[in-house]
């Protein structure tokens, strides 16, 4: 499993790695490497026995930006693969054979300013969701987005880089919406800044400020880049005022249509903070017991703001919707149960009935109730393999407004190497299906990729790897992802 | 390999790393794992540990001198399970992580590879003496030579090692509040052993079994209804790993501080003098997230007149009960093994207690106190570190 570039080699990089960042912040036993390697919720796709990756060859906690430029400065002499890692509980890492994994994580997480004027937050791009949440709370303020669902080891670099979908989505879009700046360690070292950081006495007026200036939006091509094209050192955010009053419903539906078509309706109000809606009779029930056996959806949602009146008039008309498409309110309770700040705790109790399986897709809601029913029909075929006889669901979490993250998926006992080979085989078959149905990938990790790039039309891919050839002349930052 | 018998809650983990540095208002965690706090690689929280332990089973990784030091680094203070989701026998509530790292130190055990140095020469005085000190196995009953303590009775106390060769005060403050509370305890004496609580940590399985057939059969022959135990870990080793070895005890355990509240309920404990006192709580791992007995100690801390108590906290968030930061004593393995290891996160502790502004420092487990203790030391810090026994015992005007 171990990929060494050869005894001398790896003593001579181990060495001068040590030099840069001081000798207690390497790490090299192979022990060491099994437990910094993941795919978080695709576990499935993990060592020990994945086709998709492999060990790296160190494991290096830079503490500054200026230790990663050297870094890469030696990975480009060197002709050393540097592969990047946020918290590790992600999803979208990279196709690991030997290099060096650099993480940035609680190394570099420290909150640089919170602009209170101009409602932004600086961070080192180690910062947690979580901890960054919880410093802002003392402010009376918070990020819109809140983090992916369920994670709270997730990073906010890492987030962005993969273009997280989480909590309060729906209001607030995905983790890149918010992003206001950057800074970025280029693949040759160079260090840049984007947005309005790009002007050197910009930050006088407000750190970050703003991200459409001073030119093409350079901030965009480092979200969902999964750093091909740089490693995010800072990240500059906006944030909103701590909501006062928050409200919980929840509703459900006795026909799977009526159900996204409310949901879709009430996203487009912009009143739901988050949202979301379980699909199908058998993980409907599955998360609200409490409802009527024969209902073909479950949703929950959550209103804040800041005055009582206008929150419950904005709850009056989600409820409308609601009632108009066919839906019947079932109470806060349930909602309140799978509420979405403390972590997306609708997810770690599923986790307890066998490991997830399954493809994270974004569509328009339209496309929802056809891919339910081709899905399930997948996962009735292959039962056997689930941990628990009927251990599957469908997740719908409407995304900025419009749009909605998809998410099918089976419960599997991997604990018996027999069906993690073949649940292995189910993966790639599920994101055939994806794909064939126009799903796309809000991130594109070893998993997904080799499926996703065969249906982009070939300029894209060429425009790409133009791209990262320009950026990158010796591919060392982390190779291989998107086939670059 | 005993691994193999955790396969299924190893592989339930899917690596969310919760259990390693999380802040979260929502939770109420600040920070989660202490070894990791310390050692900043994955590899030190249970996550990255879970990580290695698949590898294990697949076979794509050999215990090394490193990952066997590695694993003896866990405290097992069960700060991870406690914002787990994931155990498969019990939806909703966390890996037994404790479990699955002592399984792993009965492999490395079993194969001749561990534990390390420190903790075998440690696991060979017990093996001799009967204890971890090494002292003459005759002077554990030193302590209670002028008691008058019958060998057999409805209530048992069993003081285990530390406090019968350590701290015999701990011992006789707990047996005198109990006496002075009307209760006929009895004491098994010499025949008292180690319970075996550091050798299952240290993977000594089959030591730890000797210990407790030999503790168990006395247990027995003394025709005890009730166990009272003043250390943590006795009290856990008893309730929690004695019936997997010997099945269902045919006596209930209680930790001491569970008695001393019911006597309070019931008025057979009193306190008639003011204790003008600021003081602090910490829960033993565990007294508390091992066992849940939170309350109790408080419940007698909180009738003794004058006395103030203070709860710890991370900047805004608790850290008492079940958020509980570990003192370091790691269930008596990272002490030994890894002594700055241990101190380092005793430190972290001694800040939390610091931050309180108490006086003294009260706890229910003799190796935290003696882990806070040394930290103290170590920083030069004034503060009193009591048994919360003793405390009790001085409270109600008894001379120990």
């Amino acid at each position: 499993m171990l990929n060494r570039v050869g005894h001398e080699m790896h003593h001579k990089l181990y060495d001068v790695l040590s030099g840069v960042v001081g000798p207690e912040n390497v790490v090299d036993e192979d022990y060491a490497l099994f437990a910094h390697v993941a795919f978080g919720g695709c576990e499935i796709l993990s060592l020990p026995e994945s086709d998709l990756t492999g060990l790296p060859e160190i494991v290096v906690k830079p503490q500054t930006t200026m230790q990663i430029s050297r870094i890469l400065k030696i990975a480009n002499r060197t002709r050393t693969p540097v592969h990047v890692r946020g918290g590790g509980e992600g999803v979208g890492s990279t196709p690991m054979h030997g290099g060096i994994l650099l993480c940035i994580e609680d190394n570099m997480n420290e909150i640089i300013n919170i602009d209170k004027e101009n409602y932004t937050v600086t961070v080192q791009a180690g910062c947690t969701w979580t901890k960054l949440n919880y410093e802002l709370r003392k402010h009376g303020l918070r990020t819109g987005f809140m983090g992916p669902h369920g994670c709270c080891a997730a990073t906010i670099a890492g987030s962005i880089a993969s273009n997280s979908i989480g909590i309060c989505g729906s209001k607030y879009g995905l983790a890149g919406s918010a992003v206001t700046a950057l800074e970025v360690v280029l693949p040759t070292s160079d260090i840049i800044r984007t947005g309005s950081r790009t002007n050197i006495n910009a930050d006088k007026l407000g750190v970050g400020y703003y991200r459409y200036c001073n030119g093409p939006d350079s901030t965009g091509l480092f979200i969902g880049s999964q750093g091909i094209f740089g490693l995010i050192t800072e990240v500059t955010y906006e944030v909103i005022n701590l909501p006062t009053v928050r409200m919980f419903e929840s509703y459900y539906y006795k026909d799977l249509a009526d159900g996204v078509k409310a949901t879709q309706k009430q996203a487009l109000t912009g009143f739901p903070e988050d949202m979301m809606l379980s699909c199908g009779r058998h993980s409907s029930i599955n998360i609200a017991p409490e409802a009527p056996q024969d209902i073909e959806a479950f949703a929950a949602l959550e209103i804040a703001g800041y005055d009582e009146d206008a929150v419950a008039w904005q709850k009056d008309e989600v409820d409308r919707i609601a009632k108009e498409q066919g839906g019947t309110i079932l109470g806060p309770e349930p909602a309140e149960r799978c509420t979405f700040d403390a972590g997306g705790t609708q997810w770690p109790p599923s986790y307890a009935l066998g490991t997830y399986l399954g493809p994270d897709i974004i569509i328009p809601p339209s496309a929802v109730p056809k891919l339910t029913e081709v899905y399930e029909d997948f996962f009735r075929k292959n039962e056997d393999l689930m941990a628990v006889k009927g251990a599957y669901s469908f997740t719908e979490f409407p995304l900025d407004r419009r749009v909605c993250s998809f998410h099918p998926a089976m419960m599997i006992d991997q604990s018996k190497r027999d069906v993690r080979k073949r649940a292995m085989k189910l993966f790639h078959e599920m994101q055939e299906i994806k794909n064939a149905y126009g799903g796309t990938s809000f991130y594109v990790g070893p998993g997904e990729m080799q499926h996703t790039v065969k249906w982009w039309i070939p300029e894209y891919h060429h425009f790409l790897r133009a791209l990262k050839q320009a950026l990158d002349p010796n591919n060392v930052l982390n190779p291989g992802l998107f086939m670059l | 390999m005993r691994l193999e018998k955790w396969a299924l809650h190893v592989w339930r983990c899917f690596g969310c790393l919760i259990c390693r540095d999380t802040i979260s208002y929502e939770r109420g965690v600040y920070k989660v794992c202490p070894v990791y706090d310390q050692m900043k690689f994955d590899h030190y929280c249970a996550g990255g540990r879970m990580k290695i332990a698949k590898a294990l089973l697949e076979g794509s990784l050999k215990y090394s001198k490193g990952l066997v030091d590695n694993i003896y680094t866990c405290v097992g203070c069960r700060s991870c399970t406690e914002v787990c989701a994931v155990n498969p026998d019990n939806p909703g509530k966390g890996l037994d992580i404790n479990l699955i790292i002592r399984a792993m130190r009965e492999d490395i055990v079993n194969a001749g590879l561990g534990p390390p140095e420190p903790l075998k020469k440690r696991d060979l005085r017990v093996q001799k003496e009967g204890n971890p000190f090494g002292k003459p196995a005759h002077e554990r009953s030193t302590w209670a030579e002028d008691l008058k303590l019958s060998e057999k009775g409805e209530f048992l106390y069993f003081p285990g090692c530390y406090a019968s060769f350590e701290n015999p005060v701990m011992a006789r403050a707990t047996t005198k509040i109990l006496k002075a509370a009307g209760l006929d305890i009895a004491y098994l004496g010499a025949k008292e052993r180690c319970c075996g609580h550091i050798l299952f940590e240290d993977g000594q399985r089959f030591l730890a079994e000797e210990y407790v057939y030999h503790n168990a059969g006395a247990f027995t022959d003394a025709n005890v209804t009730k166990a009272i135990f003043s250390c943590a870990g006795c009290y856990d080793t008893f309730k929690n790993h004695y019936p997997g070895v010997v099945g269902k005890l045919p006596f209930e355990t209680f930790h001491s501080t569970q008695i001393l509240a019911e006597l309070v309920d019931v008025e057979k404990i009193k306190f008639h003098k003011n204790v003008e006192a600021k003081v602090t709580y910490h829960d033993p791992c565990h007294l508390g997230r091992h066992n849940a007995v939170y309350e109790e100690p408080r419940k007698v801390l909180q009738n003794i007149p004058g006395l103030k108590l203070i709860e710890m906290k991370r900047d805004d968030l608790p850290s008492n009960r079940s958020k509980a930061w570990c003192c370091g004593g790691g269930g008596g393995v990272v002490p030994v093994a890894f002594p700055n290891l241990s101190l380092k996160i005793a430190l972290t502790r001694l800040d939390d207690a610091i931050a309180t502004g108490a006086d003294t420092l009260i706890t229910t487990c003799p190796m935290c106190l003696t882990n806070l203790s040394i930290a103290a030391k170590v920083r030069g810090v004034n503060m009193k570190f009591c048994d919360l026994n003793v405390f009790v015992a001085k409270a109600m005007g008894i001379t120990i």
